[in-house]
C-alpha cells in the first residue's frame, strides 16, 4: 500500500562516476541547489523561445512548430523517462526535507536584484504589482514573480531563469552523462494557465494579451522527443 | 482548548449574571467573589485556570468572567460562539489553524483556518479587545480591515506564518489602531500591492514598540519607515525586510539607539570605507541590542561593523544569508553570551566547535541546509558539529539540525551530555539513511534520546527507523507532547507503541510511514486527549476512517484527498491524508471540496 519512492534514492546507491576530479554541477531541472554562486551560463530557457506571433487565432491540437497559433502545451510531465544521476537526485517528494517555503524563498537570488542586460523601463514601485505564481516540474516549493515588472517576454525569461536557476557552486561544469552533453535549456518549456483553465505555452500572444488572460505559470520539463523540435 | 466542554453545565448557569451563581457552594459564603477573582488574577496560565475552573460551579462562573487570555491550539476545535459564551471579557485572543504540515506544503490551498467569522462575532462582543496573535491561519484584508475599525484599544498584531493579505489590510492597521504597540508579521506570506502602507501610520502615532516586516518582498517606502522610527521613542524590536539597503541603516540606528532587537536587510554594498564607519559606529550607538537578524546577501567586508555586538548578543539568527564557514567562526567566537544561535550548515563541524567553546549559555541551536535538495554535501556539517556543542554546551535543550549522516553513537553521546534536553528535532535530509558506520537502524539512538532526556516534549525523527524505535519512544518519552514523524517504522505496532505508551501526546504527524487502520482503531479513546493527528500517504483506510467517526463523537476526522471522492472507491482503499481533531464545537461548514468529513451525526459522508 506504501507508495514507493522511485524518485528517492538512497545514498547507498550512487552509482559510479567517471572522474572524481571533474567538478560536476547538477543538472538544470533536477534539483533545485540554493545558495551556490549561480554563475552558471545554462538558462532553463532561452529568449529565442518566446517569438510572440501577430496572429492570435482559434486554438488549434498542438502542433511542434513554434509560430503560428495558440499552442495547447501537453502535459508532457514523464518523470520517469528521464533518469537522473542518483548523485544528484531530484527530490520529487513534496515537503521534504521539511523547509518552509518562506526559508527557500530567502536563498534564491532576490528577483531583480541584478542588472539585466535588456532595461527594465518602467520601476518597479512605481507600477501595482501583478504577482503570479510559477511552479517548475520536480521542485515542490513555488516562488511568485511579479508580471507588472516587466514590459516583454525576454525579462521574464531572465528572471525566472535567475529564480530557478540552478546553482552548482563555484567553478562547476556541465555533466557528461554517457559522453552526451546534456542540453538542459531546450528541454523545458513555459506554460501557463489562462482565464479558461486552459494550459498554453507562453510567447504566442503580444504581451498586453498574455497579461490580461495569465494566472499562474508553470516551467515544464518536455519528454526527449519534444526536445528535437526546438 | 477548554479543558471542560460548556455543555458540562447548563445553559442557564452558564448564562446567569456574575452574582447570580448557585449558592449550594459554601464557598460563595467563605470567600467573597471579589477576593477569589483577585486571587484569580494571579493565574496567567491556561492549566492553572482551567483546573480552577473545575473545582466547582461558583469557581467556574468567577473564573469565566475573569479571564482575560485566551489560547485556542485549533481554531476549529471551538467556535466563536463558544468562545464569547464562556468568556465575555476577553482582552487577548491567541489561534492557531492549520495542522504544522502545512508549513512544508502538504496541505492544500483552501483547506480552511479563516479567521474572518471569529473577528466579525469578537467585533460585536469584544470591545476591548486588545491583541490578537495568529498562527498559520487565512487573514483577508478584511478581517484586518474590521480590527482595525472594532477595536479602540487594539494594540499588539502578531501574524506567524499566515497568507491571504495584501498591503491594503497593512494600512487599514497602520492607519486606524491608534494605540498600536506591536506589528509582528512572522514569515507571513503577504501579496504585497505596494510599499506605501507605512505612511498609512499617522503622524500622531508614537506608540510602537515591535515592528517586524521581515518577511515582506516588496520594497517599503524608505523616507515613511525612517520617519516613524524616528518618532517611536519606545520601539525596542524593528525587523526589516530583505529590500531596505545597507547604506540607509546607519540613518535608521541612529534614530533608535535604544533598540533592543534588530533584523537587518540587505546586508552588502559596494566597498566604500565611509559605509563601513557610518555602519559601524551606528551598531557601537545601540548599546542595548541583544538579538540580531536578518543578513540576507551578506557582503563579508561588512560583517566586522558588527562584531562590537557580539559579547552582548543573546540571540542570533544568521540563517538567511550565505555567509562562509570563516566568517561564520570569527562572530560565534566571540559571542560569549549566546543563547540562541540559528544558522545555516555553512557554519560547518568546525564552527559548531568554535561554538562549542565560546558559547557557554547556548540553550537553542538550529542549524539548516543550505542546499535541501543536493544528496552530495556542499559543506562539512556531520553528526560531529552537533557532538561538539552537546558537549561543550551544558545549558543545551532545543536543537533543530538538518544534516547528510548520523550515527547511533553519535546520538547517544549527545543524549548522555544534554539530559535535559526538551526539544530534539533531527532532519537528515536523505529519508531512511541507516547509521553510516554500522549501517544499522537508528532505533537505538533516539532510543538513548527518550530514555536519557526525561523532560523531551518535541521530538522529530528522520533516518531509517524500525518499530523497536517506537517501542523505545512508548516505553520512555512520558513527557512528549510533540512528536513527528516521516518515512519510518515497519508496522502498526509502531503506532500502536507510541499511542498507548505517550501519555502527554498532544499532536501527532505523520506522513508515508507505513501504520494504518488497526493501530488507529485500537486506540481511538487515546486520539480524544490530544490536540490533533495528522496522517499523510499511510496506509489508513477510508472504511476505517468512516468508523472512527462514527463512534467518536468528539473527533472531527478529515479525510483530505484532491484525488476525487473516496467514497467513489472501495472502502479498503487507503486515504491521501488524514486529519483527525478533537472538538466541542461541530462540524466545520466552511471546508472545500476536496475535504470529506466524517462524523457520528451523519452516517453517510458530506462532501
Amino acid at each position: 500500500m506504501m507508495n514507493d519512492y522511485a524518485t528517492v534514492m538512497s545514498s547507498e546507491d550512487s552509482s559510479s562516476y567517471p572522474d572524481e576530479e571533474d567538478e560536476f554541477g547538477l543538472e538544470l531541472g533536477l534539483g533545485l541547489s540554493i545558495g551556490g554562486s549561480g554563475n552558471d551560463r545554462s538558462r532553463i530557457f532561452s529568449v529565442r523561445d518566446f517569438t510572440p506571433s501577430s496572429s492570435s487565432s482559434s486554438t488549434s491540437s498542438s502542433s511542434s512548430s513554434f509560430s503560428g497559433t495558440k499552442r495547447r502545451a501537453e502535459h508532457e510531465l514523464d518523470p520517469e523517462h528521464y533518469s537522473p544521476p542518483r548523485r544528484y537526485a531530484v527530490r520529487q517528494v513534496i515537503g521534504w526535507p521539511p523547509v518552509r517555503t518562506h526559508r527557500i524563498n530567502s536563498y534564491l537570488k532576490q528577483e531583480g536584484a541584478e542588472e539585466t542586460a535588456i532595461d527594465v523601463k518602467v520601476p518597479k514601485y512605481c507600477k501595482k504589482s501583478f504577482f503570479v505564481k510559477v511552479n517548475m516540474d520536480g521542485i515542490p516549493i513555488g516562488r511568485k514573480v511579479d508580471l507588472n515588472a516587466h514590459s516583454c517576454y525576454e525579462t521574464l525569461s531572465l528572471t525566472l531563469d535567475q529564480m530557478f536557476r540552478v546553482a552548482s557552486g563555484a567553478g562547476s561544469t556541465r555533466i557528461n552523462v554517457d559522453g552526451e552533453v546534456v542540453m538542459a535549456g531546450p528541454c523545458f518549456s513555459l506554460t501557463y494557465e489562462d482565464k479558461e483553465g486552459d494550459w498554453m505555452l507562453v510567447g504566442d500572444v503580444p504581451w498586453e494579451v498574455f497579461l490580461k488572460s495569465v494566472k499562474r505559470l508553470r516551467i515544464r520539463r518536455a519528454t526527449k522527443a519534444n526536445c528535437q523540435n526546438y | 482548548m477548554f479543558r471542560s466542554p460548556p455543555s458540562f453545565f447548563s445553559n442557564s448557569q452558564i448564562q446567569s449574571s456574575r452574582s447570580g451563581y448557585s449558592s449550594n457552594s459554601s464557598m460563595a459564603y467563605a470567600f467573597p467573589e471579589e477576593v477569589l477573582e483577585h486571587v484569580f488574577s494571579f493565574l496567567n496560565c491556561d492549566k492553572d485556570r482551567n483546573a480552577v475552573s473545575l473545582v466547582c460551579k461558583s469557581w467556574y462562573e468567577i473564573e469565566r468572567w475573569c479571564r482575560r487570555r485566551v489560547f485556542i491550539g485549533n481554531c476549529y476545535a471551538a467556535s466563536p460562539e463558544i468562545l464569547i459564551r464562556r468568556f465575555p471579557e476577553v482582552r487577548a485572543l491567541e489561534m492557531k489553524g492549520k495542522p504544522h504540515f502545512a508549513d512544508f506544503n502538504l496541505v492544500p490551498e483552501g483547506w480552511g483556518a479563516y479567521v474572518y467569522p471569529w473577528i466579525v462575532a469578537m467585533s460585536a462582543s469584544y470591545p476591548l479587545l486588545e491583541e490578537i496573535k495568529l498562527k498559520r491561519m487565512v487573514v483577508s484584508d478584511e478581517s484586518l480591515d474590521l480590527i482595525s475599525k472594532s477595536f479602540k484599544n487594539f494594540r499588539v498584531m502578531v501574524l506567524t506564518s499566515c497568507e491571504g493579505f495584501t498591503a491594503d489590510g497593512l494600512a487599514s492597521i497602520a492607519a486606524n489602531c491608534r494605540n498600536l504597540r506591536e506589528l509582528n508579521l512572522k514569515e507571513s506570506d503577504v501579496d504585497d500591492i505596494s510599499g506605501h502602507w507605512l505612511s498609512h501610520f499617522p503622524d500622531c502615532s508614537t506608540s510602537l514598540v515591535s515592528l517586524n516586516i521581515s518577511c515582506l518582498l516588496s520594497e517599503v517606502i524608505f523616507s515613511a519607515l525612517e520617519r516613524l522610527v524616528a518618532r517611536s521613542p519606545n520601539l525596542k524590536i524593528l525587523r526589516l525586510n530583505r529590500s531596505v539597503p545597507l547604506e540607509k541603516l546607519p540613518n535608521l540606528l541612529r534614530r533608535a539607539p535604544q533598540l533592543v532587537e534588530l533584523g537587518v536587510g540587505s546586508y552588502t554594498h559596494e566597498l566604500r570605507n565611509d559605509t563601513f564607519t557610518s555602519l559601524a559606529s551606528a551598531f557601537s550607538g545601540c548599546k542595548q541590542i541583544r538579538d540580531l537578524s536578518g543578513f540576507w546577501d551578506v557582503a563579508p567586508a561588512y560583517l566586522p561593523a558588527m562584531y562590537p555586538l557580539c559579547s552582548r548578543i543573546i540571540s542570533l539568527n544568521l540563517s538567511y544569508g550565505t555567509i562562509e564557514s570563516p566568517e561564520l567562526l570569527k562572530i560565534v567566537s566571540q559571542c560569549s553570551s549566546l543563547q540562541r544561535l540559528w544558522v545555516l550548515d555553512h557554519i560547518e563541524d568546525s564552527g559548531l566547535e568554535a561554538v562549542a567553546m565560546s558559547c557557554k549559555d547556548l540553550q537553542e541551536l538550529r542549524v539548516f541546509p543550505s542546499e535541501p535538495y543536493r544528496v552530495e554535501p556542499n559543506v562539512t556539517l556531520t553528526e560531529k558539529g552537533l557532538v561538539s556543542v552537546s558537549h561543550g554546551c551544558i545549558k543545551l535543550k532545543s536543537v533543530l539540525y538538518f544534516c547528510r549522516r548520523m550515527s547511533n553513537a553519535a546520538l547517544v553521546s549527545i543524549a548522555r551530555n544534554s539530559p535535559n534536553m526538551t526539544r530534539f528535532r533531527l532532519c537528515i535530509l536523505e529519508p531512511r539513511v541507516p547509521d553510516y558506520l554500522t549501517h544499522q537502524p537508528l532505533d537505538a539512538g533516539f532510543g538513548a534520546i527518550v530514555e536519557i532526556c526525561k523532560d523531551l516534549q518535541r521530538l522529530s525523527l528522520s533516518g531509517l527507523l524500525t518499530d523497536q524505535c517506537f517501542k523505545y519512544i512508548g516505553t520512555h518519552a512520558k513527557k512528549l507532547e510533540m512528536l513527528s514523524i516521516a518515512f519510518a517504522g515497519d508496522s502498526d505496532s509502531g503506532l500502536h507503541y507510541v499511542l498507548s505508551g505517550c501519555h502527554s501526546l498532544r499532536k501527532l504527524e505523520i506522513r508515508d510511514s507505513p501504520f494504518g487502520d488497526k493501530a488507529l482503531l485500537a486506540n481511538a479513546a487515546k486520539l480524544e486527549t490530544m490536540r490533533s493527528l495528522w496522517m499523510s500517504n499511510c496506509p489508513v483506510s477510508f472504511g476505517a476512517c468512516k468508523l472512527l467517526g462514527r463512534k467518536m463523537p468528539r473527533l472531527h476526522v478529515e479525510v483530505i484527498d484532491e484525488g476525487g471522492s473516496p467514497e467513489s472507491r472501495p472502502d479498503e482503499c487507503p486515504v491521501e491524508k488524514l486529519y483527525i481533531y478533537r472538538a466541542v464545537a461541530g462540524r466545520r461548514d466552511d471546508f472545500p471540496g476536496f475535504v470529506w468529513t466524517v462524523n457520528s451525526n451523519s452516517p453517510e459522508r458530506f462532501s
